[in-house]
């Protein structure tokens, strides 16, 4: 199976493999365990080529093996966020306050998701990293 | 509204247990995701950026309390307590579980709903004028056709797997509330001079890459001759679309490469061929569908009695006890009649549009209390029907006008009576970035920056109907290139870059768009909405609409506005 690997710079970047969970369908991270986590934080963080090897070999036989679907690798920071936008809102959930008075946000837990937003927006439309 | 026969019902059953067992296969691992995915989007299921997504159809966007009821439930039993209404009168729950989604359909069943055909190249829900059947300005009421084209396009063997995906619009009235300018194919129903119903078919409009506006392809077509004709149309279609190239593979294109008379002379060829017999008796059919349709008993309210609503001031009185006309309470109720409120047919009654564009709310978006409230109002003031708009409203369609001093405090007591119907605030927002995976920037955070920038100009100016729309995208599902202000979302370098076009409209005077110049930051979306704003309540002359001024005066000034020296615009 070809997997995904949308990091833009293979050699200078690290990444998260991420994916969606077959039955719930949320968005998964791969663990140093070889486990899938909805907690970004619990995520691999992979350094290297021979990492990121076999980490989407992993990634293959899970969903193969029907646990997984969609999984690839994405550049990360060191601590394992996400550098592309689209990345940054499918670990932080939906940037707006879709349920007000309760969050599911993922990466703020207890904030309201518009907090994670604020984040997103300061990361990438200010600076325009990326 | 349409109440299912054995027929569709058994039908609506049988398509709920075929797909558990597909589930079930995916699950355990007997079929893969590249076989699972074509199933799993013929009942509209989709896997978008956070979760799974359903999309549910609402037929010609009518639904009754009891299905309303039962989308509030499944918001709160499989989903996260809400649901997302959208420009095709459908709903979307953001998040269930693939292993709820039978469940979910069964109770969908249970309640003569489904999703089959809101996703993948097929025919997709047809839509039509939100206030069809009580429009005062209705000629032919489109819901009995709209159902037959329902029933004809759905599971249709011939055309199940066509280039694209393919739209129906209807509509009844001069009035075009249905936008059919920019569908694949829309249908305007007229009283003939013999009271019988003849149909103009434009064809080849849409939006997306490349929007078009539809051409009258044929015109006065009777109603025996229309499922033929339609039923030739899809067949050259079906043979001729691109399939290439799925940028290229929607009718419009085919249209445009074939050319208007060629493709009429195909069709009519193609037409001559039909075995007409096969769709008799079409009128009698109408009238047993028809027939299925519950009609409210109204109330007859004699001609020489005119029932006006409640007074503001009246409201006020029993409210605060104030008879204070300006006092907010009035004022909140009397901007609450003159925006929310259209005409009704019938003598006594009116139309409610309850706005979902609350400030700083998401465009579209209803809890399951909310929905639970609408049903509620609508059985107790509405004869328990409700209505969608395609511009992500909701719509109490057959309220006594003596009722509406009720009705309003109702929906303000659930902070539902936001007074904006086709004010600028009332934003066609589609999910962008922020669910959708095919998203190049989000688009509801905008929404919600505008609509609070622009709220107080509305309140303190006549500005009057004018449409905002924003997509996310260029497959433009918030229709943006026919908003008289219309907004795309790109991603330029990683960072959203969102362009503008003016001038466009979606009535029967469908225009596209132009496009302004190079896209603004998001952070500088809402002044130049602003600003354009301003640009069109200084120029506009009498009761000229938006377009009517853009046409005048053309987009110098308006684009001054946006790039102008005085703006720092930072980008590229
Ligand atoms: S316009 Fe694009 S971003 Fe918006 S809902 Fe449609 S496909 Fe998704």
């Amino acid at each position: 199976m070809t997997m995904k690997n949308n990091r833009e710079n293979d050699d200078k970047r690290m990444g998260i493999i991420i994916a969606n969970d077959l039955r719930s369908g949320l968005t998964v991270f791969l663990t140093v365990a070889g486990e899938w986590t909805e907690q970004l934080s619990e995520a691999m963080v992979v350094v290297d080529e021979i990492g990121a090897s076999d980490a989407l070999s992993i990634a293959a036989k899970d969903e193969a093996d029907n646990i997984v679907t969609g999984a690839y690798l994405t550049d990360s920071s060191e601590s394992g966020e996400p550098i592309v936008l689209r990345e940054a809102l499918r670990v932080c959930g939906p940037s707006v306050d879709y349920q007000p008075g309760r969050s599911y946000s993922k990466c703020h837990p207890g904030l309201p998701s518009r907090s994670a937003a604020c984040q997103v927006e300061l990361a990438y439309s200010v600076s325009g990293e990326a | 509204m349409y109440q299912y026969d054995q027929h569709d019902q058994k039908l609506v059953d049988q398509r709920s247990q075929e797909f558990r067992q597909q589930v079930s296969r995916r699950l355990s691992g007997l079929i893969s995701e590249d076989e699972f995915k074509p199933l799993r989007l013929m009942n509209g299921l989709y896997l978008q950026l956070h979760a799974y997504m359903l999309r549910v159809a609402i037929p010609y966007g009518v639904l009754s309390s009891a299905q309303m009821r039962k989308l509030a439930y499944i918001a709160d039993r499989y989903d996260r307590g809400y649901g997302h209404f959208t420009t095709r009168q459908n709903i979307q729950f953001n998040w269930p579980a693939l292993v709820d989604t039978p469940d979910i359909l069964d109770e969908l069943a249970s309640i003569q709903m489904h999703a089959i055909q809101t996703s993948g190249n097929c025919i997709r829900n047809i839509t039509t004028d939100p206030f069809a059947g009580v429009a005062a300005d209705e000629e032919v009421d489109p819901r009995p056709l709209a159902e037959l084209l329902r029933q004809w396009s759905t599971l249709h063997p011939e055309f199940r797997y066509l280039p694209r995906k393919f739209k129906f619009a209807i509509t009844g009235s001069a009035n075009d509330r249905a936008a059919i300018k920019v569908h694949d194919i829309g249908l305007r129903l007229k009283s003939g001079a013999d009271g019988k119903v003849l149909v103009d078919i434009w064809l080849g409009g849409g939006q997306g890459r490349t929007p078009k506006i539809a051409q009258l392809f044929r015109e006065n077509v009777s109603i025996t001759e229309l499922l033929p004709y339609l039923e030739a149309t899809m067949r050259v279609y079906n043979r001729y679309g691109r399939r290439d190239n799925k940028y290229k593979a929607r009718i419009k294109i085919l249209l445009a490469e074939v050319g208007l008379a060629e493709l009429q002379a195909e069709v009519e060829e193609v037409f001559s061929k039909i075995d007409k017999s096969r769709f008799e008796p079409v009128e009698a059919e109408l009238s047993r569908l028809d027939s299925r349709f519950i009609k409210p008993l109204y109330h007859e309210i004699p001609e020489d009695e005119n029932p006006e609503p409640d007074e503001p001031a009246n409201l006020a009185v029993s409210l605060t006890g104030t008879s204070d006309l300006n006092a907010p309470v009035a004022h909140e109720y009397n901007r609450w009649l003159e925006r929310n409120v259209k005409q009704h047919k019938q003598h006594g009654y009116a139309i409610v549009v309850v706005s979902l564009k609350r400030i700083e709310g998401i465009p579209g978006d209803a809890s399951a209390d909310e929905m639970r409230e609408f049903a509620s109002i609508a059985d107790d003031y509405s004869h328990s029907e409700l209505r969608v708009t395609h511009r992500q409203n909701v719509v109490l369609p057959h309220v006594k006008q003596t009722d509406l001093a009720s009705v309003w405090q109702r929906l303000s007591d659930a902070n539902l009576a936001t007074s904006n119907i086709d004010l600028p605030s009332d934003i066609i927002a589609c999910p962008g970035m922020d669910y959708c995976a095919l998203a190049t920037a989000r688009s509801i955070p905008v929404a919600q920056e505008i609509a609070a920038h622009i709220r107080a100009k509305e309140k303190v100016t006549s500005v009057g109907d004018l449409s905002v729309n924003i997509s996310g995208c260029i497959n433009a599902c918030a229709h943006h290139h026919v908003a008289n202000i219309g907004i795309l979302g790109l991603d330029r370098g990683g960072v959203e870059n969102y362009q503008i076009t003016l001038g466009g409209r979606s009535d029967e005077n469908a225009r596209i768009g132009e496009r302004m110049g190079r896209g603004l930051l998001a952070s500088e979306i809402a002044p130049a909405v602003d600003r354009i704003i301003d640009v069109y309540l200084d120029k506009r002359q009498l009761t000229e609409t938006f377009s009517d001024t853009y046409q005048r005066i053309g987009k110098a000034a308006f684009k001054d506005s946006i790039y102008g020296d005085d703006h720092a615009i930072q980008t590229a």
